[in-house]
């Protein structure tokens, strides 16, 4: 499948939707991007990760057209970024934004959809972000969480085919995530792709196809979270153990262990060694469990490894 | 299980000239409905130049004034200031709130008209303007305190809604400098001081007359006072006051466009 761009040029179906290619940015001396590759692909959800001062927001600032590289290129559907054509096909979703206090959320939606060729109805946005009981509320009047569902309902009322959506979830309540979530994943099976940043590493593990972890301006890994997980050697045994903690400190293959209420905690990357020593230390040992690390402690390695 | 949601069709990235014109008409009408909320801007922009010119007229006794002229000068010093007032704030100020705050940069990074925001507030303050101006007439002709026919009245009010745009370029570059902490009271004191030595109510004094000639708002008041049958201060006639009125607009915007464009 192809579209055809107002300039004429016939953009691939199979083309990135975004891309950075070998992106520089600096500030003063400050290298925010160093040579980044990344791209967005046609119906995933790429998760956005890294450290602060990773050089996500000037990523994401570049591929918007809010700020333009130093060298290398940031293209969105195939063309320059900041050009109307292609931020027509996009729904943005910033951290930290100020709306019109004096707009109820209704006109805000209105006003915002007016942008777009072929928008959902306000009544559509406002049933999708699950904002529908705050429709007729001033913007100011608002809680955080409920402002940042509002922001939501903006970034998605132009039915974008690409959505930058920067820590979607900060002061939502469980409920208002789980729409959130649920809102989301629809789009993405709609074919939307989705641009993910978050701090909630539990939310780019339940919702990302594909994860991108940058550290110091640079891409240092990419894949699907199973990959980043299995790129971390380091498992976690929990069991219910008379063994002292100290005495399990002292054995070599343990990185560290812990107690967890009554369960023993032991971080380790030979857990089947640890797993025969617990069982003949204690035959009364019970509940055990080993699992591979999560993307917490799979982005916390990876990062480290550069910042070492 | 939930359905999937239909995105946009790759070929309806191009609007419609009907999509276009409902965005502009769109961002019109909401500017419209956040000044009418807005009593901070609201109020000043449409009631103060009426306010301070009945202050002014009752505590100067300028309404017993037998110089015709004299009272048209101070008609139109306020009808000057009714110009003014509305572009320097909504623009300066609010222009420096939205930076600050990240509303700039979201209609930055979305997919706005071009001109859109700009045009419904300039459009805002150009209807601000006559708002402010049709205040102020409807409180000094009552009064007696001026004598004006309503062509030239009406003449005089559209002067004011014209003579708004120089002003919003110059609160758009405000705007665009200025943090948003800082300009507050940097515009008000910028207003305050274009005000005073313009000459628009009481002619300056004579050893710093001089500085009038830097103030835009000296130009849109010399316009202004021949219109109401009143004479200027004859520097250069209406060309140059509607030139340098103009000139000062281009450059504002240029300064504006090149802030923008290396700072976002």
């Amino acid at each position: 499948m192809t579209y055809q761009p107002e300039s004429g040029e016939a953009v691939d179906a199979a083309l990135p939707l975004a891309q950075l290619r070998s992106a520089h940015k600096r500030y003063g001396t400050t290298v925010a991007l160093d040579g980044l590759d990344l791209e967005v692909r046609r119906g995933e959800l790429l998760a956005v990760l890294g450290p602060n001062g990773a050089g996500k927001s000037t990523a994401i600032a570049l591929l918007l057209g809010l700020q333009r590289p130093d060298a290398g290129s940031a293209l969105l559907f195939g063309r320059a970024p900041h050009s109307l054509d292609a931020r027509r096909r996009i729904g943005v979703m910033m951290q930290e934004v100020a709306l019109p206090p004096e707009l109820r959320v209704r006109e805000l939606v209105d006003l915002t959809a007016s942008y777009y060729p072929s928008p959902h109805s306000v009544e559509e946005a406002l049933e999708l972000s699950g904002t529908r009981s705050l429709a007729d509320r001033f913007y100011s009047r608002l809680s955080g969480g409920q402002k940042r569902q509002v922001q939501f309902a903006l970034a998605i009322c132009g039915r974008p085919q690409l959505l930058f959506l920067d820590e979607p979830t900060i002061g939502l309540d469980v409920p208002a995530r789980e729409t959130m979530w649920r809102t989301i994943r629809r789009l993405v099976a709609g074919s939307c792709s989705v641009v993910l940043t978050t701090h909630y590493l539990e939310e780019a593990e339940a919702l990302a196809d594909r994860v991108a972890v940058l550290a110091k301006g640079r891409l240092v890994a990419s894949g699907s979270v199973a990959e980043l997980r299995s790129v971390v050697a380091r498992r976690q045994v929990a069991c219910l153990t008379r063994v002292p903690l100290e005495h399990i400190r002292s054995w070599a293959e343990v990185e560290t262990a812990w107690r967890d209420r009554e369960r023993t905690v032991i971080l380790t990357a030979e857990a089947e060694v640890i797993v025969r020593r617990l069982l003949g230390a204690d035959e009364q040992l019970s509940e055990l469990e080993v699992r591979r690390a999560g993307l917490a402690e799979a982005f916390a390695e990876l990062t480290q490894e550069v910042a070492a | 299980m939930s359905t999937a949601l239909r995105t946009g069709h790759a070929d309806h990235a191009s609007m419609t000239p009907g999509r276009i014109a409902n965005a502009y008409w769109t961002e019109a009408r909401y500017a419209a409905v956040r000044f009418v909320r807005l009593p901070a801007l609201a109020v000043p922009t449409l009631l103060f130049p009426m306010l301070f010119y009945v202050l002014v007229g009752y505590l100067f006794g300028v309404f017993e004034l037998s110089d015709p002229n004299a009272a048209r000068y101070v008609f139109t010093g306020f009808a000057t200031m009714a110009a003014i007032t509305p572009g320097i704030f909504s623009f300066g100020i609010g222009l420096a709130l939205e930076r600050e705050q990240g509303l700039f940069t979201l209609k930055r990074a979305l997919p706005m008209p071009p001109m859109a925001a700009l045009l419904a507030s300039t459009a805002m303050s150009v209807l601000a303007a006559v708002g402010g101006a049709l205040v102020l007439a409807v409180a000094a002709l009552p009064l007696g305190a001026v004598a004006l026919s309503p062509a030239t009245l009406t003449a005089v009010i559209a002067l004011v809604g014209l003579g708004a745009i120089p002003f919003c370029a110059i609160g758009l570059w405000l705007g665009v400098m200025l943090s948003g902490r800082a300009a507050p009271p940097v515009v008000n004191i910028a207003y305050m001081a274009m005000i005073y030595f313009s000459g628009l109510f009481i002619p300056l004094p004579e050893a710093i007359r001089v500085v009038t000639l830097a103030s835009p708002a000296f130009y849109l008041h010399q316009l202004m006072l021949p219109l109401a049958g009143a004479p200027g201060q004859l520097l250069g006639g209406v060309f140059n006051h509607a030139l340098v009125l103009g000139g000062t607009t281009v450059l504002c915007l240029c300064l504006a466009a090149r802030r923008l464009e290396r700072a976002g």
